[in-house]
């Protein structure tokens, strides 16, 4: 009897302890099996159903928590990569050069990176446990800064957007009711005739680096201009149609049942308090956007919320703000606006974005004007004007519509021009109008011959803001070739080394014409000559042996393939 | 099932083996818990222990066995190790094997129950690959119709 009470006890207590220390238990092998498999479903590696089975893990995202907000703080880190690629393989390295990827290619899964580097899948599930189809669309971006991902979620929200007009300004508000998805009954494959396609998704945009956040709200800035945002929050963009998310174009700009859509090119002002938007531009203003080889932003907003951008006829438009009564935010008021003349930069706010400068040219002289336009509650709120002029070369002054900022300081901005014959780096006093230091580099310095077709300067990239990379082709040594040469300039050392060169490859000439990685290597399509493959190269810029072919390495050969790395708030 | 004349064969010389070695080695079915069958033949254990979700199709083995007096009453000792393929609509495939030890009691003339512990692992492949290890008590009833037993 007491060894009957002891085998009962000790079986009993197996069941307890297997759930105390993690293994399973099971009456019989089978049943121990079955555990296993269970265990195994707990965590999405097996199947639930046979057909579940067979139609295979979906290339969706997952993710594990309430979707009310799209909260991913368990995963800020993701990364989106093809699902047949490895992900150990990945570079957030491509500063400057995000491909648009064709549509073949937008089944993209989303990892998790963990602190200690490993990436895994995020799963994504309802408080109900089931788990939504979900898919990824990224909006491509070139140069710089960010990166913006729309992540859509089909049926989740129904979202109705309405828009009004408030104070003279288009206001478009949203509303959003939460659609439970046993409720569902329609996939985006199966859409009858005249159902709104818009009431079944939803989309999220995030961003790099910078820390902006758009969840639930449509931010199409496929152009990759530059977003600011205001010491309350606010956030401003200019308002780009996507020919890669058309859905965006879709909700924010057709709007159903409504006869008026904001027109490409305004300037938006996203309130992320009450997530509304408005139009801040002016009516009717198609803000201008810069020269793609300059990228730098037509628009501007200091911290105060003051905005100015360029337009097409001619002036510069400044928009002051007000305080709010009780101070938390700032109300758009009128339009200002600022002629300027025959060449131009964009408005330029200072490093500590308590002022606008509006530099130009005092019509065909060789005067430089330098205008700094203030408002905030110091000024009380009225505009507060200072201009001064300057004489400046013609040579600093013909290009300045075409120039590339390099730094802005406050006091003082460096550019880099390109003229018909050199690369000039002015450095302009803020206060004073004039040139505080210059710096060319003639064509003829790289060897390039004007008599021969074909030779020439290609295009640079500005590697930071006191270090340059230009391309520059030239006759090859072998018949029939040129050569490719990289090099370094670095304008206020008075200094240029040649860094590569190359007969091998023909670069792809597109736009951008080559990426800089994070740690400097030039990241370039080319071609190679002798097999004619199409690689991405990364070359390893080596002032003591640019011929060598040791410092190409091919990351790429054939499609391209492109890696992000975003952070999700 | 199609019969054809290699089944016939193979199943001849089962029978024959069965029928020379029944008076040297303990040959024996039964029934195992969790809606099996097994035929035990010498230190060798087929069985097939399924159900609608998982079924087992596996091989034991008995090296040791010996005589054990508890209270006064007679067991049998023994210890051995398991390996089986696990089928499911659910899986790739999967494996499992592992160790065990227990007492077997003649209840009813040639009717022998048997009670072992085991510690089992098992790898299964759904998605991806999947694997843990636990513990599994076995139960079986054999009928031996033949043998020392």
């Amino acid at each position: 009897m007491k060894n009957k009470v002891l085998i009962i006890f000790t079986i009993t207590s197996l069941f307890f302890v297997s759930h105390i220390y993690s293994f399973q238990f099971g009456v019989g092998t089978r049943g121990f099996v079955k555990k296993v498999i269970e265990k195994g479903q707990e965590e999405g590696k097996i199947g639930k159903t046979k057909e579940e089975k067979e139609k295979g893990k979906p290339n969706t995202i997952n993710y594990t928590g309430k979707l009310d907000k799209l909260d991913l703080s368990q995963a800020k880190y993701l990364f989106l990569a093809p699902k047949s690629t490895s992900t150990t393989s990945h570079s957030p390295a491509f500063k400057g050069t995000i491909y648009k990827a064709d549509m073949a290619q937008t089944e993209k899964t989303v990892f998790k990176m963990k602190e200690n580097g490993d990436i895994e899948e995020v799963n994504l599930y309802d408080e109900q446990g089931n788990r939504f189809d979900v898919n990824v669309y990224y909006i491509v971006k070139l140069s710089t800064e960010f990166i913006s991902v729309a992540l859509e979620i089909k049926g989740v929200w129904i979202v109705t957007t309405t828009t009004q007009v408030v104070n003279g300004s288009t206001q478009v508000v949203t509303t959003e009711q939460y659609f439970p998805v046993s409720q569902w009954q329609t996939s985006i494959s199966t859409m009858g005739w005249g159902m709104d396609y818009s009431q079944y998704q939803k989309q999220y945009l995030v961003r790099l680096k910078d820390g902006a956040v758009f969840e639930g709200r449509y931010l199409p800035n496929d152009g990759n201009k530059k977003i600011y945002q205001d010491m309350y929050g606010n956030y401003y963009y200019i308002a780009t149609r996507s020919n890669s998310v058309w859905w965006l174009d879709y909700n924010y700009y057709s709007l159903p049942g409504s006869e008026i859509v904001i027109p490409e090119g305004s300037l938006l002002k996203l309130n992320t308090k009450d997530m509304s938007v408005q139009v801040v531009s002016a009516q009717g203003d198609i803000i201008s956007q810069a020269p793609e080889y300059t990228n730098d932003s037509p628009f501007v907003v200091d911290k105060y919320g003051n905005i100015a951008y360029l337009t097409y006829s001619g002036v510069y438009k400044y928009r002051k703000t007000t305080a709010t009564v009780d101070g938390s935010n700032i109300e758009h008021k009128g339009f200002y606006t600022y002629p300027y003349g025959y060449s131009y930069l964009p408005p330029i706010v200072d490093i500590n974005r308590d002022g606008i400068y509006l530099i130009d040219r005092v019509e065909w002289s060789d005067l430089l004007r330098v205008r700094k336009v203030r408002c905030n509650a110091d000024t009380l709120y009225e505009i507060e004007e200072s201009s001064s002029t300057g004489s400046v070369s013609w040579e600093v002054l013909n290009s300045l519509s075409y120039s590339k900022i390099l730094s802005i300081g406050d006091k003082e901005i460096s550019l880099l021009e390109t003229t018909s014959g050199k690369i000039i780096f002015p450095t302009i006093d803020l206060v004073k109008a004039t040139t505080s230091y210059y710096y060319e580099v003639n064509y003829s310095t790289f060897g390039i011959d004007y008599n021969n077709f074909g030779s020439g300067f290609l295009g640079y990239e500005v590697v930071s803001s006191t270090e340059v990379y230009v391309l520059i082709k030239t006759q090859g040594q072998q018949s029939g070739r040129y050569r490719y040469t990289f090099y370094a300039i670095y304008p206020k050392k008075e200094r240029i080394e040649k860094v590569f060169y190359t007969e091998k490859y023909e670069p792809s000439q597109g736009w951008p014409l080559f990426s800089v990685d994070e740690n400097g290597n030039i990241i370039i399509t080319a071609t190679d000559l002798d097999t004619g493959t199409k690689n991405v190269l990364k070359i390893t810029p080596n002032p003591a042996d640019p011929g060598n072919p040791n410092n190409i390495s091919i990351l790429q050969q054939g499609t391209v393939q492109i890696y992000y790395l975003v952070r999700v708030y | 099932m199609k019969i054809s004349k290699y089944n016939i064969c193979i199943t001849l010389f089962i029978l024959l083996c069965l029928v020379t070695a029944v008076k040297a080695v303990d040959i024996g079915l039964g029934w195992t818990l969790d809606t099996g069958i097994h035929a035990r033949i010498g230190m060798f254990e087929l069985q097939s222990v399924f159900g609608s979700d998982v079924s087992i199709y596996g091989l034991r083995l008995y090296p040791i066995n010996k005589e054990l007096s508890i209270m006064k009453k007679v067991f049998n000792f023994y210890s051995g190790i398991e390996t089986d393929y696990v089928y499911s609509d659910v899986l790739d495939w999967g494996y499992t094997a592992g160790v065990f030890t227990g007492l077997d009691k003649a209840i009813f003339k040639n009717l022998h129950l048997s009670l072992d512990l085991g510690v089992f692992f098992s790898a299964v492949k759904g998605f991806e690959e999947f694997s843990d290890w636990g513990v599994a008590i076995n139960t079986k009833l054999t009928w031996y119709i033949g043998g020392k037993k």
